[in-house]
Order: C-alpha cells, then sequence, then structure tokens
C-alpha cells in the first residue's frame, strides 16, 4: 500500500495546476523510492516527467509498485480543495480501486477526506536516452515565464539560437518580429538570479510557444530553471524543487517546412 | 457510428476504381455531378460524399428498369446526411435495425459508398474493461488490410472500402437534391473493443450487387468478415479538428510530425519474478521453483 504525507501540500497543488492544461489522464507510478509521473499531451507533441523522491515526504511508505492512473482535471478540483498550508496525505491500497486524499490544516483544526476514483490507463512506458546536450542554460524561472510571454504576442513559435554570445529567443509575427537575447551573468548577489550558459556546440531550434507557456506556469514551484538543447532533440526544460524531486519536460522542435497544424489539439 | 471519413484518390483514379468495384468501366460509368468531389482526408457530415446507386426512373419504368443489370447504376456525389424518420434533424448513420420500422420510405433508395477508410474514436466505459470510466479517446483509422492508404504512394492500387447506405431524394427550389446516409450494425472482434456500431461492409462484389439490386434488408453484411478485413490504425487527434486535411489525419500516432515519441524508446515491461521453496514429498528434498 502507499502512505505518503507532504508538509507542504502547496507543493501538490501547484505540480497538478501547472500540467493540467498539457495532459488529461496520468498514472502514478509509486515505489519505494517515491511517486513519478510521465505523460505524454493529446497531440503528442511534449511529454512531462514528474518525480517527488521519498524525502520530499514524511512519512513515506510504498511496499509494492503501484500505478495510479487518475484524470488530471478532477484529481486538480480535489486539490483545490485543500489550502496552501495543509499537509497532504495521500493513500492507496494495492488493489483499490481509488486513491484517498487527506488535507489537514496547519493548526490541526480542519480535517477533510476525499476519495478519488481510479482510472485504467494503458500508456507505454518510454524511457528517455541520455543525452549529450549542446547547450545548457540555467537561468531565473521568471525570466524564461517573461521572454516566452513577450515572445507570444509576435508569433506562435520562438526560434532558440545559443551562441558564444548567448542565447537569444526570436519570434517574428504579422504585427511585427523581435528578439530577446540572455548573457551569462553571474554577478547577482542572489545566485537565483545568475544566468549561466554552458556552450559545446552552437545550435538553433524553433519551438512552439503555445507549449513553452504552458510549461512555465511551473515557475511557480522552482526560481531556477534548467533549458538544454541539441541538435535533433526535444529541447529539455527541468525545474527543480530543491533535492526532492523535478518536473522535466520535453518539447519536440518545429521540423522545417512544417505548418502550424501540429500544435492543433482536439 | 461512422462520422468521419477519408476519400484521398483524384477524380479520374477514383471513377476507374469504383467502376472497376461495380464490375463496369468508367466509359460505361456516368458520374454525377463528379464536379463537386473533392479528395479529402477528413470527410464530415454535411459535406460532399461520392455514391454509386441505380439510375433513378421515375414512375411506371421503375419496376423495368430494377430486371436491368448493374449497367444501370450510377456515380454521384451527394451531400452526407439524411432526414431523420420524424425530419426534425439530420443524421449521417441508419440503424440497421431500424431501417423497416423509421426510414421505410427511403429503405428501397440502395446506395454504396466507396473511401478509402473511416475514423473512429474508442472510448470509456468499454464492455470489456468497466473500470475503465474515463480513459484517453483513441483515434483509429479503419481501412482495408493490404497497405491501406500509403503517404508516399496515395494513388497505389489499394482497395477501396465499400459501405451500404441509403439515399433520399429532396426537392429544393427547383433542384433535386441528393443526400445519404451510411448504415451502421453491430460490431465484432476487434472492432467491438472500439466502438459497437460498425458501418455495413460489403467486401465482395457480389454483395455490392446484392445490396444494390436487392429487396431485402437482411442480405445486409456478414461481420464476420471484419475482423481479417480490415485494419485499425491508431492514430493522432489530427483528424479531430474538421479543417485539418492532408495525410497527417492518417498517419499512425509515431509517425506525425513533430511527435515527441519517436524521440524515446519504449521500456519494456518489468515481469515480476516470484520464488517458492517446495518441499518434495517423496524425496523430501527443497526445491526452488520460478514464476514469472
Amino acid at each position: 500500500m502507499l502512505e505518503a504525507t507532504l508538509k507542504q501540500g502547496q507543493l501538490l497543488k501547484r505540480i497538478i495546476d501547472s500540467i493540467k492544461e498539457l495532459i488529461n489522464d496520468a498514472n502514478f507510478d509509486c515505489n519505494s523510492s517515491g511517486i513519478s509521473l510521465q505523460a505524454m499531451d493529446t497531440a503528442h507533441i511534449s511529454l512531462v516527467h514528474l518525480l517527488l523522491r521519498a524525502e520530499a515526504f514524511d512519512p513515506y511508505r510504498c511496499d509494492r509498485t503501484l500505478s495510479l492512473g487518475v484524470n488530471i482535471t478532477n484529481f486538480n478540483k480535489i486539490l483545490k480543495c485543500a489550502s496552501n498550508d495543509d499537509q497532504v496525505t495521500l493513500k492507496a491500497n494495492d488493489e483499490g480501486d481509488s486513491i484517498s486524499l487527506a488535507f489537514e490544516s496547519g493548526k490541526k483544526e480542519r480535517y477533510s477526506e476525499f476519495e478519488v476514483k481510479l482510472i485504467e490507463i494503458e500508456a507505454d512506458q518510454l524511457g528517455i536516452p541520455d543525452t549529450e546536450y549542446s547547450v545548457l542554460v540555467h537561468m531565473p524561472s521568471a525570466e524564461l515565464k517573461r521572454i516566452c510571454s513577450d515572445m507570444a504576442i509576435l508569433g506562435d513559435t520562438v526560434t532558440i539560437t545559443a551562441t558564444k554570445e548567448g542565447v537569444k529567443f526570436s519570434a517574428s509575427g504579422e504585427i511585427a518580429s523581435g528578439s530577446i537575447t540572455v548573457r551569462q551573468d553571474a554577478s547577482a548577489d542572489d545566485e537565483d538570479d545568475n544566468t549561466l550558459i554552458e556552450l559545446n556546440e552552437p545550435v538553433s531550434l524553433t519551438f512552439a510557444l503555445k507549449y513553452l507557456n504552458i510549461f512555465c506556469k511551473s515557475a511557480s514551484l522552482s526560481n531556477r530553471v534548467a533549458l538544454s538543447l541539441s541538435k535533433s532533440s526535444p529541447l529539455l526544460v527541468e525545474f527543480k524543487f530543491q533535492e526532492n524531486g523535478h518536473i522535466r519536460y520535453y518539447l519536440a522542435p518545429k521540423m522545417e517546412n512544417e505548418g502550424e497544424e501540429n500544435a492543433d489539439d482536439e | 457510428m461512422c462520422g468521419r471519413a477519408a476519400c484521398v484518390l483524384d477524380p479520374s483514379t477514383y471513377h476507374e476504381r469504383v467502376s472497376k468495384a461495380i464490375g463496369s468501366n468508367p466509359k460505361d460509368t456516368e458520374w454525377i455531378n463528379k464536379d463537386a468531389y473533392k479528395p479529402s482526408y477528413n470527410i464530415s457530415p454535411t459535406s460532399n460524399l461520392p455514391i454509386v446507386h441505380k439510375k433513378s426512373v421515375a414512375g411506371f419504368y421503375k419496376s423495368a428498369y430494377s430486371l436491368l443489370s448493374e449497367s444501370s447504376l450510377v456515380m454521384d456525389t451527394v451531400c452526407w446526411g439524411v432526414s431523420d424518420f420524424n425530419g426534425k434533424s439530420t443524421i449521417n448513420n441508419i440503424r440497421l435495425e431500424t431501417i423497416s420500422t423509421k426510414f421505410s420510405r427511403i429503405m428501397r433508395n440502395r446506395c454504396v459508398i466507396f473511401v478509402d477508410g473511416f475514423y473512429e474514436w474508442q472510448k470509456g466505459p468499454t464492455h470489456t474493461s468497466p473500470k475503465k470510466i474515463n480513459t484517453p479517446k483513441q483515434t483509429y483509422f479503419i481501412c482495408p488490410k493490404q497497405d491501406g492508404i500509403k503517404k508516399e504512394h496515395p494513388k497505389s492500387q489499394h482497395e477501396l472500402l465499400c459501405m451500404a447506405g441509403l439515399y433520399e431524394t429532396k426537392q429544393v427550389d427547383s433542384n433535386t437534391r441528393i443526400n445519404c446516409a451510411v448504415i451502421t450494425g453491430p460490431s465484432s472482434g476487434t472492432m467491438f473493443d472500439i466502438h459497437e456500431r460498425i458501418p455495413c461492409i460489403l467486401s465482395t462484389p457480389e454483395q455490392i450487387s446484392k445490396w444494390l439490386n436487392g429487396d431485402d434488408v437482411d442480405l445486409l453484411p456478414n461481420r464476420q468478415v471484419t475482423n481479417e478485413y480490415l485494419d485499425f490504425r491508431k492514430i493522432g487527434n489530427h483528424v479531430n479538428k474538421a479543417g485539418n486535411d492532408n495525410v497527417n489525419c492518417i498517419l499512425p500516432q509515431s509517425e506525425t510530425k513533430g511527435a515527441i515519441d519517436k524521440f524515446f524508446f519504449k521500456k519494456e515491461t518489468k515481469k515480476r519474478r516470484l520464488e517458492f521453496d517446495v518441499v518434495d514429498v517423496d524425496t523430501e528434498q527443497v526445491k526452488r521453483i520460478k514464476v514469472e
């Protein structure tokens, strides 16, 4: 069985809130080392990989590997019933058909319990190959969020070009075109404000801004974000939650001569 | 139910292929309203659909004509969707079971619809797995086996899928308009796991001829044929948007351009291995057995 308590329920609330636009249903795979989730969006353009290590919970107990399929929208609705400072406990039996959520307020004066029905999801587990990325950019997540929302004013796609001069985000559309360049800067007093660029090889790739802007909803989970780019590989956008886990988004690059239709959803 | 189809051959190839399928040749097969035919990967109800029906002959001569062979067949481009039995709405499918009760007015207006294939959306809860309460919808493209439609060779000699249908004629202003609907029956086999209904598929020239020339509704198909005859291809969601009309509609999920799947590899599912110590009663030796 699974029993896991998160002291800061806010973390789970924010995680689910940030992925709800991307995926409809997903399996929480639970084992003794923690809880993970891997899912593709409905259009199969991006992949989300979430990991919450056992250390993120106190206590954490999971005797057997469990796969708990949930509808993310419904799960999010239930989590909205928890306050930000509530302690959240997840419980599931080995053969059960539901997951139970318990929210306890900081002063313990309020205790709520919910049972969410599980669903059966047939999804292949995808293996993620180890890639040596050509460029690695560590930057404040708020800065990436701002860049992506600014670029979305101009067009549907952004071209990320990394050279030794810096990393340039450029977009163009009917009304205007523009670019934002970020450069290496390690001088800020607060380490979180630094921008660090590791460049092995210059690279230039184009991505759908719609997805990047959805990824940036995770900026509330971490002050820092890491972008990893490599030619003919998906873009990796990673937000780490201290040492206790991460949420990684993989986004397929736009191919040359490709129309906009791929970004269409139902 | 069948509410989306693909028919991508250019008019002349389509004309030739359909003529051949009905045992005729293109010169002898008239195609009424040919200009209205537009090849499409995403044909939805209310748009134009090419059909084959018997030449409509007024009044007295009608019975005489029905004695004629298939040479009285014509191709026609018509609107997909007939009036409901109460005339209040338009429907794109007619249930096989209700033809004689609800659609007796048009039950003799037989037609067949040749397409490359049709689309179906699998949804839950399914009859096979009641636990599925809200599983994600999987879209399928269903076409005759062989090579189906290939991206590189849309004109290759693949077999067209022939569905049985009924049509109605309507007088709109001074023009006669023809509308058609696809007949569906209960499904079986693989199709049953996707959807409980399937278009009535005519897989041989005899079945086509029997349907078009017969009077009996019971003649309709033979659904045993579907599993060996049809290819069920998992595709992406590109077709969901009626405006999307390109080859991406029918491509397998993993081949859709820009798909993230191709960057990753499928993990093999781990088998759980259990080990037991068993005491052999005769020899009293302890054996360890493994079960996967």
